[in-house]
């Protein structure tokens, strides 16, 4: 009995959080008209929503875009973020804590307040209206190293001594040993970048001007809220679909080592 | 030319703490070394100095007549097996065993014939596609073995590679490696606090206290001539009796336990030796199995008979570890099985005069 509540209210809240996601989708491949009905199936299936979408924006081109600054980033971020973290879990240096409380301290600023800083530089490097100014700024992740680092310390030191003396360098041992044992945390670390690097909206609105750079949120969002779609509701939702696919896509793919990781994050070993 | 050498070793962390005071051992080629002592006394860091894991403070390490101590682990041509065995859990034995190899740059036909005679010698062909995870601890350690046979090392290192196994494994493992020993003629530094250990496999023993070397020398050696009474007490099982008191010649050369006011006749032979230290405090040393059931007819001119009460009797089947005391004192003895009288009651006990020890009371000194 008390299993089946607990089912009624986790039913309940995958509904809340699944239904509006469903009911975009759904609605994107609705006639205009239907989109403000109640039913949840369209009576008839329509493209037409897609088809206003790709002949208005140039969205492939924002999502060739976006793709290409977020795997720059998400790439990058696990490279370094990892050498970071190694160095702040298995290698004894002066003055580890102190940057690694550094590194800490940076997570507690407020974006907001990086903004304009951020912004100067980038105009005054002239990466304005390019990818370099997209990608430059988001290289190295706090959060990433926090999470990397965490998962390197429970890798018993043994393991690396080991290493050492049958011949690996510092940078060997992270990437044939470290790396292998710490995918779910790799693969944690890589997913909220992606997802926080794919949904970024204001730093490419401030940086971007012209269309052909666009990432595919500026793009969306200017399309539903600057004019782009006529009102049309259809063709925003289907914008919206598209943007949100990688991300499931990703999360699906994922998903094993995700929900591993998490799991196990409180565990040592 | 011995095979390593330490000359002066000293290591001092970072918290200050000095974990070796100046160590210096010379290691044959071919020997098998073992650095024993109780916890923190400064052995493994030792080993981990001769790897290369721990820098060197002061003081030169040479292998084969090479400085080392500024040569990266890898270029020492070392191997060694941790205590935690240190495999690598995302890969297989074969690759376990043949990543050192792979690093360097060994050709692929080469590894294979290595790692199958590794595998062969320490009875692993049939789990070599097996990863870590599914390995008992036995086997674990083979494979850590193997990780270090295959590399054809100068010197093998281990540390405490028995203390994660059972009883009866870590007996099997430890003829094992003995007979790996005699078969390969390498050097091997070992590092254990289990004296048994050090003792059964050990060309020589190097006993360590509190980062000092108390005595290298053979088990043998160690086990009948200790210097001090450190030694003394840690090697051998049940360990040596010891008795605080002072030398006093009335007539006879005597020994007078202190706070019981026991007295014990010393054999004559021992006058020149112990001459300097009359009327001063002494300590006085037997091993268990130096101590006898007093037969009670005949007089025992060569040992000192002595009336203790039974505490407890651990008969284990071959001889009878007998606990006895006498207000204060408290003696171990290993006496063959026989009629024993039940704790409680009073024995009289036998204490050879010949194998008495005698230790400097201030120093520890053996005299």
């Amino acid at each position: 009995m008390k299993k089946f509540l607990l089912y009624i209210v986790l039913i309940l809240g995958a509904v809340a959080f699944a239904y509006p996601f469903v009911w975009m989708m759904l609605a994107s491949f609705k006639p205009e008209l239907e989109i403000g009905g109640l039913t949840l199936l369209p009576s008839s299936w329509t493209l037409d929503s897609y088809r206003l979408v790709f002949e208005s924006i140039p969205i492939v081109r924002a999502f060739l875009n976006s793709l290409i600054v977020v795997v720059a980033v998400t790439g990058s971020v696990l490279l370094f973020s990892s050498m970071i973290a190694y160095a702040l879990s298995k290698l004894n240096w002066r003055g580890r804590e102190t940057v690694f409380n550094t590194i800490l301290f940076t997570m507690m600023v407020p974006g907001m307040v990086m903004l304009i800083p951020l912004y100067t530089l980038v105009v005054r490097f002239g990466w304005t209206d390019s990818l370099v100014g997209l990608i430059v700024p988001f290289l190295m992740n706090a959060t990433a190293v926090l999470i990397l680092r965490q998962s390197f310390l429970t890798i018993p030191g043994d393991i690396l001594e080991a290493a050492r003396i049958d011949g690996c360098g510092e940078l060997r041992i992270l990437f044939t040993i470290i790396w292998p044992l710490s995918i779910p945390a790799i693969v944690t670390a890589g997913i909220i970048v992606f997802i926080g690097n794919w949904n970024e909206v204001l730093w490419p609105i401030m940086v971007i001007r012209k269309e052909e750079w666009m990432t595919m949120p500026q793009m969306v969002a200017l399309f539903s809220v600057g004019g782009g779609s006529f009102g049309k509701l259809g063709p925003q939702l289907a914008a919206a679909f598209m943007l949100g696919l990688p991300i499931i896509a990703l999360f699906l793919f994922f998903q094993r080592y995700f929900i591993s990781s998490m799991a196990s994050s409180g565990l040592k070993g | 030319m011995p095979s390593v050498a330490l000359r002066g070793l000293r290591k001092v962390f970072d918290d200050g703490t000095v974990a070796v005071h100046g160590a210096d051992i010379s290691v044959e080629e071919g020997e098998f070394l073992v650095l024993v002592g109780p916890s923190g006394c400064g052995k493994s860091t030792t080993l981990r100095m001769i790897a290369g894991l721990e820098t060197i403070t002061e003081g030169s390490l040479y292998i084969d007549d090479h400085l080392v101590n500024d040569v990266a682990p890898k270029d020492r041509n070392i191997a060694m097996v941790f205590q935690n065995y240190a495999l690598y859990p995302h890969m297989s034995v074969f690759d376990n065993m043949a990543f050192g190899l792979k690093l360097r740059k060994v050709p692929k036909h080469e590894i294979k014939e290595r790692v199958d005679q590794a595998a062969s010698i320490l009875g692993l062909e049939d789990i070599l596609e097996r990863k870590p995870k599914a390995l008992s601890g036995g086997q674990r350690q083979r494979v850590a073995v193997g990780r270090a046979i295959v590399r054809h090392p100068r010197v093998f290192l281990f540390d405490e590679p028995l203390s994660n196994l059972d009883a009866k494994l870590r007996v099997q493992m430890r003829m094992e490696i003995s007979k790996l020993h005699r078969k390969l003629g390498a050097t091997m530094i070992y590092v254990t606090h289990d004296q048994v250990e050090a003792m059964t496999m050990g060309d020589r023993i190097v006993v360590m206290k509190d980062g000092y070397i108390e005595q290298i020398d053979t088990p043998i050696d160690l086990y009948t001539q200790p210097v001090n009474r450190f030694v003394a007490g840690f090697i051998g099982s049940p360990a040596m009796n010891f008795m605080e008191g002072t030398l006093q010649q009335n007539g006879s050369l005597t020994f007078r336990e202190a706070d019981s006011g026991l007295s014990i006749v010393l054999s004559d032979e021992r006058k020149s030796s112990l001459a300097d230290y009359i009327n001063l405090p002494i300590t006085l040393g037997i091993r268990p199995e130096d101590i006898s059931v007093a037969r009670a007819d005949s007089a025992e001119n060569d040992s000192a008979v002595i009336e203790l009460k039974v505490e407890l009797l651990e008969p284990m089947g071959n001889e009878i570890i007998l606990h006895a005391s006498s207000n204060a004192l408290e003696f171990v003895a290993r006496v063959v099985p026989q009629e024993l009288p039940d704790p409680g009651q009073n024995i009289r006990l036998a204490f050879a005069r010949s194998k008495f020890h005698f230790f400097d009371h201030e120093s520890g000194k053996s005299l």
